[in-house]
């Protein structure tokens, strides 16, 4: 068992290496001088004298060799220093926490509600295969998977905020602001969702195990919730880790359309602001939890499950 | 157990089919979804292609007269908040997107199946690390990766290509890798390589046609998955540019009018999804046909797994 | 009509009747055809046949657990004066597990991976005894013991991964057991189990047999367990019985060609050739033969007597008396073709 662990370990390091190089390494790549960006964003005058420019450089430490900065740049993200905001002059890691903490919400509540959708519908599917329930839960998945957010979201203002004036359109103040973003983002996750709870539970729903819980009397329905859930959803907590790690900066569009002040906003803005250095730590943030993530949900999945933990050791 | 049936599947399977057999029993599938789904592509790429002639107006052409002008026998979808004809710009909207999302379909296709075929022949160590990468990697939203590097060089096809690209070659290299695996242990070819014959010839021949249909039943997927990407990234003015008319535009520029004009809004969202859901049938009859409809549940399980956030 | 001995079993009706049992796969194709079947009180069955015989069906059937593909197309079971076809699935499911219980071939699948010993063997008391969650773990640890678990405390908080093969089946035999069930059916008990385990899990099965009253339906391909286990052994073939009778008597003097040929193969001794006996062919077609005996193609005693060959490709020998208690599908078992032992 502390092998398999070690060697996810492993890769998993080796790709944060790659990650950090790659965000490190990119904004060189392009044909702006980062000291000439930095000062332009200080004192807007596009005649920028050279020696100012020298001094910045030597400030920002960019005449050091590249392997230097980076190893500088490296050191200093480590410890939570990610820089500043060019637009805000803010740290770039307080706001990315800011920013990470409201899309962990937004992440949570839609893929819950995803859950509390996908998991029943799934298994009732998986129970009667080839019938009414299966068919319909198809054509759900496939009708939710074609579905752009972004189509979903303006209409669901329309009706609910504009039409029916129940719900805000936009903005982050209480659970109301949370319903439609989370509305729109729940719908595809929830597609895949019911189609993995579905194949898996077909398979559960035929075990051996389920067959011999039926023998010792239970009906079809108490076989499955007793012996067969827990069995059937493991696949389920993979994938949800799986889409909460997409979520936190995937929903770029929708936290754009409802003004929630998350990850995907933020970098969002940092796109239109030029913003580096907030470019580069949430690139380096987002991607390397979304690795984080799914390396844990790994190690946990054969943490929990008895029979891996069976064929590996013991 | 006592009830299992013999498997009746020969030795030699299908890998006798050429190619081109292969496409026309394509054609002739007969699940309705896949039938529905070319129907409606077809439909929607006609509309694009000959967007030029069909279109009633010009796209472009303002009349700031009539701007906003609800659905009426003249402009069948109204006019936009710069009284351009809805509908001629919805018949031309789609280019930019499906054509960007083809061409990352096409190199990803590449890319993944190279990799993944490498890696299921390599085996050992080789394989074992490519596919945890691929496992990580294949979590990662194409959003972040596009808005990280279109923030950098500023937004350009190019850059939007290169960036979908970038991790979107991982199902397919998952998929080719199960079929390398696969196929390698299939019997007929041992039985070929047994019977002396060329290793290059027993892959064209054997590989190529079995591996072919799996791969275009997930790019058909994908296709629709990039196209709502594409969609996204145009809506949020770092796709397809202006003035170039675009379905994901379109929107954008309806956002402040979706009140007042909310087909605006309504009809290019319509065609993203119209468009995905075409290739999604496609996608799904194909793999439903590929697998016969009892194991329609291993084919949808892979469908989840092929898609990403 | 099967006719048995009720002086030795002491009681006057049989536990368990089917009569003209038939299972079809969804596109009408027969797996079991017209199958008869008698256990008596405190009676142990043997029910033996190559694999694809129907055998495990059968099994299946008589708890209406048939998998989704199969359908109970005909027939009649009679368990202890109720009729198991008429019974709604809710009634089913309070037989199950209280008057028949099962037990399966691979006793580590058959356990849920994800929880313990003692749910799962608690599990019948809690359903048909109405006893209560911790009432019920402990009785699960003095039913542990009693099937010989060492350290039933410990064990009843194991996970199936944490089981022998053998562990497993004990521990399913427990709750096989824990109901008091009145039949129990044994499908390949022992088969997935080393050859040390088979014989103690055996014991376990006959000690349980006679402390409990219970009767028993052993499935088995293995012709070595069944004598000394069984007191009557059935023999099916392709969907159908070809022979049954009290086990002694069948194992010295198989009134049918197939269950003489199955017994020469469990010997492993060499044939006069110096090889192990085989049956030639195998039985996987056998179910589609329409005319004639369905072990015909295969049958020793057809090839070397010509004479029969006729009547048996062209007419399905009906199951007749062979002798007292005793009977066989064969036209020739009734002309006593077949002379002497087997050994």
């Amino acid at each position: 068992m502390p092998k398999i662990i070690l060697q996810r370990v492993t890769i998993l390091v080796m790709m944060l290496f790659i990650v950090s190089v790659a965000a490190f390494c990119v904004p060189l790549l392009s044909d702006g001088d980062p000291a000439r960006t930095i000062l332009l964003s200080r004192v807007s005058d596009l005649d920028l004298a050279p020696e100012a420019v020298e001094a910045i450089r030597k400030e920002l430490g960019l005449d050091r060799p590249l392997p230097v900065q980076y190893l500088s740049w490296l050191g200093a993200a480590l410890q939570g220093d990610l820089g500043y905001s060019f637009a805000s002059r803010q740290p770039v890691a307080a706001e990315i926490a800011r920013a990470l903490g409201v899309s962990i919400i937004l992440a949570l509540s839609a893929l819950g509600a995803a859950l509390l959708v996908a998991l029943p519908l799934g298994t009732a599917a998986a129970m009667r295969p080839g019938g009414k329930i299966d068919g319909f839960t198809t054509l759900v998945i496939q009708t939710l998977v074609a579905t752009p957010e972004y189509w979903f979201a303006p209409i669901s203002i329309l009706v609910f905020a504009l039409w029916l004036g129940i719900l805000p359109s936009a903005g982050w103040q209480g659970w109301e602001s949370l319903v439609l973003p989370a509305m729109a983002l729940m719908l595809r996750p929830m597609a895949y969702f019911t189609q993995v709870t579905r194949a898996s539970m077909r398979e559960v729903v035929a075990a051996p195990y389920i067959t011999a819980a039926r023998a010792r009397g239970l009906s079809m329905n108490e076989a499955v919730v007793h012996h067969g859930l827990r069995n059937g959803s493991l696949p389920v907590v993979t994938f949800f880790a799986l889409w909460f790690a997409g979520l936190l900066g995937g929903s770029v569009v929708i936290e754009v359309i409802f003004a929630v002040p998350g990850m995907g906003r933020l970098l969002y803005e940092a796109v239109v602001n030029n913003d580096v250095p907030v470019l580069q730590g949430g690139f380096v943030a987002l991607v390397g939890l979304s690795i984080l993530i799914n390396t844990l949900a790994d190690v946990l999945y054969v943490l929990f499950n008895p029979a891996m933990r069976g064929s590996h050791g013991h | 157990m006592d009830t299992k049936m013999a498997n009746p599947r020969s030795t030699f399977d299908d890998g006798h089919r050429s190619p081109l057999a292969g496409a026309y029993t394509f054609v002739c599938s007969r699940h309705w979804t896949f039938k529905t789904g070319s129907a409606l592509l077809a439909l929607i790429l006609a509309m694009v292609c000959f967007a030029q002639w069909v279109a009633p107006y010009d796209p472009a052409a303002q009349d700031l007269i009539n701007r906003l002008q609800p659905p009426s026998a003249l402009h069948w979808l109204g006019t936009d908040h710069l009284g351009r004809d809805v509908l001629s710009r919805l018949m031309v909207g789609g280019q930019f997107a499906i054509a960007i999302s083809a061409i990352t379909v096409i190199i990803t296709l590449v890319v993944g199946t190279l990799i993944g075929v490498v890696a299921g022949r390599a085996g050992g160590l080789i394989d074992e690390v490519a596919m945890r990468v691929v496992d990580l990697l294949i979590s990662i939203p194409d959003v972040v990766i596009a808005i990280f590097l279109i923030g950098v060089f500023g937004p350009n096809y190019v850059t939007l290509i290169l960036s979908l690209s970038l991790i979107g070659w991982t199902p397919y290299a998952r998929l080719a890798r199960g079929l390398a695996k696969e196929v390698n242990a299939r019997e007929y070819i041992r039985a070929a390589e047994i019977l002396g014959m060329k290793r290059s010839f027993v892959i064209l021949r054997h590989i190529v046609p079995n591996t072919i249909r799996p791969i275009a039943a997930v790019s058909f997927l994908r296709f629709g998955h990039k196209l709502i990407t594409v969609g996204g990234l145009s809506y949020l003015g770092l796709g397809v540019r202006p003035p170039n008319p675009d379905w994901g535009l379109m929107m954008a520029e309806a956002q402040p009018y979706l009140e007042r004009a909310p087909i605006l809004m309504i009809a290019p969202g319509a065609m993203i999804f119209l468009a995905a859901l075409g290739v999604t049938w496609i996608g799904h009859g194909m793999e439903i046909e590929r697998r016969g409809a009892s194991s329609r549940v291993a084919a949808n399980a892979e469908e989840a797994e092929n898609a990403s956030p | 009509m099967l006719v048995h001995d009720t002086s030795r079993l002491n009681r006057s009706t049989p536990l368990l009747e089917v009569r003209k049992l038939r299972v079809s796969l969804e596109n009408g194709d027969k797996v079991i055809d017209g199958v008869d079947l008698t256990i008596g009180r405190r009676e142990v069955v043997a029910l033996v046949g190559e694999s694809g015989s129907g055998k495990s069906v059968t099994a299946q059937a008589l708890s209406r657990l048939l998998p989704t593909a199969l359908r109970m197309t005909g027939g009649s079971i009679h368990f202890d004066g109720q009729d198991i076809v008429a019974k709604s699935d809710a009634e089913l499911n309070r037989l199950r597990g209280a008057e028949i219980s099962m037990l399966f071939q691979q006793p580590q699948v058959m356990l849920d991976p994800t929880s313990r010993v003692q749910t799962q063997v608690a599990e019948p008391l809690r359903k048909h005894r109405g006893l209560r969650r911790r009432q019920a773990f402990a009785r699960v640890v003095d039913l542990l013991r009693s099937v010989g678990i060492p350290d039933p405390a410990v064990r009843a908080r194991a996970f199936s991964y944490q089981l022998s093969g053998g562990m497993a089946q004990r521990v399913m035999i427990a709750a096989a057991m824990a109901a008091g069930p009145k039949l129990l059916i044994a499908d390949e008990p022992t088969t997935a189990l080393d050859v040390t385990v088979q014989a103690q899990i055996l014991r376990l099965l006959k000690k349980e047999q006679e402390r409990h009253d219970l009767s028993i339906l052993l499935i088995t391909h293995d012709l070595s367990i069944v004598s000394a286990f069984a007191d009557r052994i059935v023999v099916m073939y392709a969907g159908r019985v070809l022979e049954e009778g009290p086990t002694q008597e069948v194992m010295r003097r198989p009134a049918h060609p197939y269950t003489r040929a199955l017994i020469r193969c469990s010997l492993l001794v060499p044939e006069s050739d110096g090889k192990l006996m085989s049956i030639p062919g195998s039985g996987s077609q056998a179910l589609a033969i329409k005319e004639g005996c369905r072990f015909a193609p295969r049958c020793s005693l057809m090839r070397e007597h010509p004479g029969l060959s006729s009547a048996c490709c062209s007419r399905e020998p009906e199951i007749a008396p062979f002798a007292e208690h005793w009977q066989s599908r064969c036209h020739a078992s009734a002309e006593s073709l077949h002379e002497g032992d087997v050994a």
